[in-house]
């Protein structure tokens, strides 16, 4: 091929100037045509969004999300022979009643108002038989116990200590975790402050019942702010009714952050 | 853009984006990249076609089929393609189903090789010959008449070359003959348009 047929000549110039002048363009209603066209076949290419096989994919894919969520909540996060956050004050969690204090809240009525939606996780808990958090701890302590003997073989002072150390751990862990999950304090935690249930920082907080048991009104003292200094906002939230005496308990929420829960009845 | 729902890619400078990569986008939903490509073949494909069939009415009809097709057909658009070839391929096969249709008894291959000296054969055609358009100073239009005159092989040649700007290789590909025929086309095709040119000019 020589490169005079390669190339365009003068020729194949001078034709396409005189097919630009005489040909122009195609009809407006034929390129109107052909775009819209483009358009519908490109629309006819999307995926429909109620097609059976987005939606199978779609409950599929919530259904893997469920089941991770449920696997990853009932995963042990502490490291081997960590001290669960509970045990980081167990005198924490005792209530305090004051002597002019009100009955605790009775469990029947928490649960008649309750009505939980979904399972919480001191539910989970409860359930004697799974109980898996206090056998994790137990066998991750007795590990660490048996990690420091051998390490400290040379000490049998030290091996005993810390295997009393140990065994006491376990004492502890498995006399707290139990009452925790049945604490009526807890569940008005998850009930009525979910947020602050699993929160990583202190909370004090208050909820006011009716002489029913029904909770009326509930929130939180502002960090650094005393109950009495936050009196008139609660009295005004109650319509300017003035509650009765109240009854501070201490409970520890999911991360093992200190809870404080004022509680009182309406006369 | 008219609409912008469709497009599901990420947006480029379609100007800049190269004809495959515009079949791609669009073939993925993206109906910016089909206008752009559109509009940067519009003109050398119509002319084409016009050329082939010489009717703008039957020109309109073809370049509707043609863009058609390119909707219908650019999800099967082989990423290793070209698409110059390609859309000249379909040009061309709706270009033959149309002649088809409207001369079923007349061969297509029936002026290969057609040697009859080009002049002689204007000449002899009612039409205003090239000589009598060229002292009217219209040397365009005695192109254009001219190349009207060429055989479809070698007019469809040179039209691929001259408007489609494509290779003697894939003018070729896209007429499924081989390379020397495809040269072969286009030099007849030059030499009588020139010599038309040159002898009668005033």
């Amino acid at each position: 091929m020589s490169a005079e047929e390669e190339k365009p000549d003068q020729l194949a110039e001078a034709y396409r100037r005189a097919s630009a002048d005489e040909a122009g363009r195609p009809g407006d209603a034929v390129r109107r045509a052909i775009l819209d066209e483009a358009k519908a076949a490109a629309r006819r290419r999307q995926p429909v969004a109620n097609d059976s096989r987005y939606m199978m994919r779609a409950v599929a894919g919530i259904a893997v999300i469920g089941v991770a969520v449920v696997l990853w909540r009932q995963m042990d996060h502490r490291l081997p022979g960590e001290v669960p956050s509970t045990q980081a004050a167990p005198e924490a969690r005792l209530e305090i009643p004051r002597p002019e204090a009100q009955p605790a809240i009775s469990p029947p009525a928490a649960k008649a108002e309750s009505a939980p939606t979904a399972p919480a996780p001191s539910e989970r808990a409860s359930a004697a038989p799974a109980a898996p958090a206090p056998e994790r701890q137990q066998a991750s302590s007795i590990s660490t116990a048996k990690d420091v003997a051998q390490e400290s073989r040379a000490d049998a002072a030290a091996d005993n200590a810390a295997a009393g150390a140990a065994r006491g751990q376990l004492r502890r862990a498995e006399s707290m975790v139990a009452p925790q999950i049945n604490d009526p304090g807890t569940e008005v935690l998850i009930q009525y402050f979910p947020q602050q249930y699993n929160s990583d920082t202190p909370h004090s907080l208050w909820l006011v019942r009716d002489a029913a048991g029904r909770v009326l009104q509930s929130g939180e003292i502002v960090a650094g702010r005393s109950l009495e200094d936050s009196m008139p906002q609660i009295q005004q939230q109650l319509g300017g009714r003035k509650p009765g005496v109240w009854r501070e308990q201490i409970l520890l929420n999911a991360r093992g952050q200190q809870i404080r829960l004022m509680t009182t009845t309406l006369p | 853009m008219p609409d912008g729902s469709l497009a599901i890619m990420p947006r480029m400078d379609s100007a800049a984006a190269s004809d495959e990569a515009l079949v791609a986008r669009y073939a993925a939903g993206d109906v910016a990249a089909f206008e752009a490509l559109y509009a940067r073949h519009e003109l050398p494909l119509w002319r084409c076609l016009l050329r082939q069939c010489r009717d703008r009415s039957t020109a309109e009809e073809l370049m509707q089929e043609v863009w058609f097709a390119v909707t219908r057909e650019a999800p099967k658009f082989r990423a290793d393609g070209r698409f110059l070839p390609w859309l000249y391929t379909i040009a061309r096969n709706r270009v033959i189903d149309r002649h088809r249709a409207e001369h079923a008894t007349e061969s297509l291959d029936a002026a290969v090789g057609d040697e009859e000296p080009l002049a002689a054969r204007l000449m002899d055609e009612e039409s205003p010959s090239p000589v009598l358009l060229s002292e009217r100073r219209e040397q365009g239009q005695a192109i254009l008449t001219a190349l009207n005159r060429l055989p479809r092989e070698q007019r469809e040649a040179f039209v691929l070359q001259a408007e489609a700007e494509l290779s003697v290789e894939d003018i070729a590909r896209v007429t499924g003959t081989n390379f020397e025929t495809a040269k072969s086309r286009l030099r007849y095709a030059r030499d009588r348009l020139k010599a038309l040119l040159r002898d009668h000019a005033p």
